[in-house]
């Protein structure tokens, strides 16, 4: 019964996030439109919500097992994370970057995971809390880490309106560098360790399940590089020898091994991740 | 009522002119009294503003005129009499807007669309100060109150809505807004000025009142440095501390007249390598140059010289001259807007003094009725009275909705002209009001109260 309303849920979500990226983006040129990007998104955030309240009544702690479930629930925390953002600190036009983001990862898990086919696990059983626990961390770490990069990406093109002196007039309402650089180091910083945790946590698991701690399974490589990348983005930070400018393109590399990790291992990449059998 | 608003700006008149009738703070009020008094001996009765800033001096007045160019002469000659001039020697300078027109005028200048520097929302506080003077004074009545505060919404809303208060319209706030687009706060910015100029120190003036806490002042010659320390209220260095000095503060301004340049690649390279990651804004306004170019390529440092910020305020500017438009939409809307109250303010009293005519016919004929009929029970004599009441009440009710609708629909004048005349109104009108505030009674749109409040000055 859920399960037949979860596509509705899922589409009414795709399709409310497509209104409020258009809202959010107008309102870039549109001062005007600000309020409604505003309702937009809410609304956008209640269908999400709802989508994902079906998903686990109906599915349990199964449905971040999946891709879609997966992707569902961290761009929810993503979103969620940045509305709370938005509620405290109102960065302006934050929202505007966040919310295709957000659309984009929607639409994709729609197109590439639609098949609720769970991971596939090599025979062993992944219905444990300790499994679940895994997959949250890592993806609470990836939702923080989806922040980072939209920072990121504000930070390279104001920066790169201030060198180049031409300025676009949305880019005036974007917070200064130094707060997208703040910004993005506190969400890296609020990341990293979730995902540390997950790569733990993970490792354990293998333990129980497979007898090895690390196996240089895909997933765990990428993950491996991700954490590295990350590692090196804090590190740059504390030794503060890395410009802003250098970090923030750490943090959109960063962002992409984190998609690649995500979408291609878990899809594409034989493995003890790879979704389906 | 006619609603006028009589003046010269910065646009029609030199400042020679200009600053010859413009009214100082101190003389607002007694000059707010000589208006309502003006207003009286001329008209009878009316509401009157004054907006004196040091590009305007401007009467808004309304008031029961019949001829917009005798009135628009009185007010003219009320602004010059007030300097002991006589308003003829003004004509040139002097324009002028009737009705809707001056509402439009206002609301354009409550939203910076008519002020030198496009945009400006200082000119907003002058006319709230203008309007709450003339509050003060008991010159405001209905309409003003109406129309004045309608403006400073239109103003807000015009801020809110288009950009057109946004972006640095000078050089030294340009430099100022694009230190902030780095460094988001400024307050606890260190800011070094090297070399002195005009522009430079308007730039420093502009960051210190953003907040910029630390200043060292910088100069070839130790003792100007002291000078000017002492004078912005900063700390002076010599020449020989520019290395040390670039690693510490955020901002640095240079404006020498030396001919050769004073910041090197290799020096700032040098000093950012131990700056920590933190960004550099530099604003070069010396010409020749104070600072190489290739110091604008450094990662991490923004370095912006005098043609740079003159393009940027120059986009500023484009920008502006943009929301502008928009800002124009938002004027013809809300002009729109005030027709609307205008005519629902004409069409309200005329409503009721068509129920008062009719009900004191039917009262008369009902009395004329019993004194003849003197036999009726009290029971036949309160149906008799409801169904006089039904009558009349019926007979009015497609009128009134039907005025209303002309009202709201803002064709209200002549139809409303046209029912006065039909139904003998104005003579009513005369008989009723004439005996109280002694203000001409064919003044058509004069919600009973609004002349008399002001010329009591019983306002709050």
């Amino acid at each position: 019964m859920t399960e037949g309303l979860i596509p509705i849920a899922y589409g009414s979500t795709v399709a409310t996030y497509a209104l409020a990226t258009v809202g959010q983006v107008g309102a870039l040129f549109f001062r005007r439109w600000g309020r409604l990007a505003v309702w937009l998104t809410l609304l956008a955030w209640a269908a999400h919500s709802l989508a994902i309240g079906l998903g686990a009544l109906a599915f349990g702690r199964y449905l971040i097992l999946h891709l879609f479930g997966a992707v569902l629930f961290f761009t929810w925390l993503g979103v969620t994370n940045y509305l709370v953002f938005h509620a405290f600190a109102r960065l302006p036009v934050l929202g505007s970057f966040v919310i295709p983001v957000a659309f984009l990862l929607l639409s994709g898990a729609g197109v590439l995971g639609t098949g609720m086919t769970p991971v596939a696990g090599g025979h062993v059983d992944l219905t444990g809390a300790g499994v679940a626990i895994h997959v949250v961390l890592a993806l609470s770490g990836y939702g923080a880490l989806a922040l980072s990069f939209v920072a990121g990406v504000m930070y390279l093109l104001l920066e790169r309106q201030l060198k180049g002196k031409t300025f676009r007039q949305f880019l005036y309402r974007l917070p200064s560098l130094a707060e997208l650089d703040r910004l993005g180091y506190r969400l890296v910083a609020f990341g990293f360790p979730l995902l540390s945790l997950a790569i733990l946590t993970g490792a354990f698991q293998a333990q129980v399940a497979w007898g090895r701690y690390w196996d240089w399974d895909p997933k765990e490589t990428w993950s491996l590089l991700t954490w590295l990348i990350y590692g090196g983005y804090l590190l740059s930070r504390r030794l503060a020898r890395w410009s802003p400018r250098r970090a923030a393109w750490l943090a959109v590399v960063g962002f992409a091994a984190v998609l690649v990790n995500l979408f291609v291992i878990n899809l594409w990449v034989p493995g003890l991740h790879k979704f389906g059998s | 009522m006619l609603i006028l608003a009589v003046g010269l700006n910065h646009r029609t008149a030199p400042v020679e002119i200009r600053e010859r009738l413009s009214v100082p703070q101190a003389d607002l009020e007694p000059a707010l009294d000589a208006l309502k008094a003006h207003l009286r001996r001329e008209a009878g009765w009316g509401e009157g503003v004054l907006v004196s800033t040091c590009n305007r001096t401007e009467v808004y007045a309304a008031g029961p005129w019949d001829d917009a160019a005798l009135a628009t002469a009185s007010l003219a000659g009320f602004l010059a009499s007030r300097k002991g001039l006589s308003g003829e020697d003004f004509g040139p300078f002097l324009y002028s807007h009737v009705g809707l027109d001056a509402a439009r005028h206002l609301f354009r200048v409550a939203s910076g669309l008519d002020a030198m520097l496009l945009g400006e929302t200082q000119v907003l506080g002058q006319v709230r100060e203008a309007y709450l003077a003339a509050h003060r004074a008991g010159s405001v009545g209905k309409v003003f109150h109406a129309m004045f505060r309608q403006a400073l919404a239109v103003a807000r809303r015009v801020h809110a809505e288009t950009e057109i208060s946004h972006n640095a319209v000078s050089v030294p706030y340009a430099a100022v807004e694009l230190a902030r687009r780095v460094f988001g706060r400024l307050d606890r910015s260190g800011v070094l000025v090297v070399g002195a100029g005009k522009m430079a120190e308007l730039t420093v003036k502009n960051l210190l009142g953003a907040g910029s806490v630390r200043l060292v002042v910088c100069n070839r010659t130790r003792s100007r440095a002291e000078d000017l320390a002492a004078a912005w209220g900063g700390t002076a260095a010599g020449l020989d501390e520019l290395p040390a000095l670039l690693e510490s503060v955020d901002v640095v301004i240079t404006s020498t007249d030396a001919p050769e340049t004073l910041l090197d690649a290799r020096l700032v390279e040098r000093a950012l390598a131990r700056r920590r990651g933190r960004p550099l804004f530099i604003v070069d306004i010396a010409v020749p140059r104070d600072v190489a170019p290739e110091v604008g390529q450094l990662d991490n440092v923004f370095l912006y010289d005098i043609d740079d910020l003159e393009a940027v305020v120059a986009q500023n500017l484009h920008e502006r001259r943009k929301a502008a438009e928009l800002a124009e939409a938002i004027m013809d809307e809300e002009v729109e807007r005030f027709r609307a109250w205008l005519n629902a303010l004409d069409v309200v009293p005329l409503i009721r003094s068509l129920r008062e005519q009719a009900h004191a016919i039917r009262r008369s004929e009902l009395e004329e009725v019993f004194r003849r009929l003197p036999e009726l029970g009290e029971r036949e004599r309160q149906i008799i009275e409801a169904m006089t009441v039904t009558m009349v009440n019926k007979f009015l009710n497609v009128p009134t909705l039907k005025l209303k609708e002309f009202a709201s629909e803002g064709r209200a004048g002549e139809t409303l002209q046209l029912v006065r005349r039909l139904f003998g109104l104005d003579q009513a009108a005369a008989s009723e009001a004439e005996p109280e505030a002694g203000r001409p009674a064919a003044s058509p749109v004069t919600p009973h109260g609004a002349g008399r409040t002001t010329l009591k000055g019983s306002g709050p």
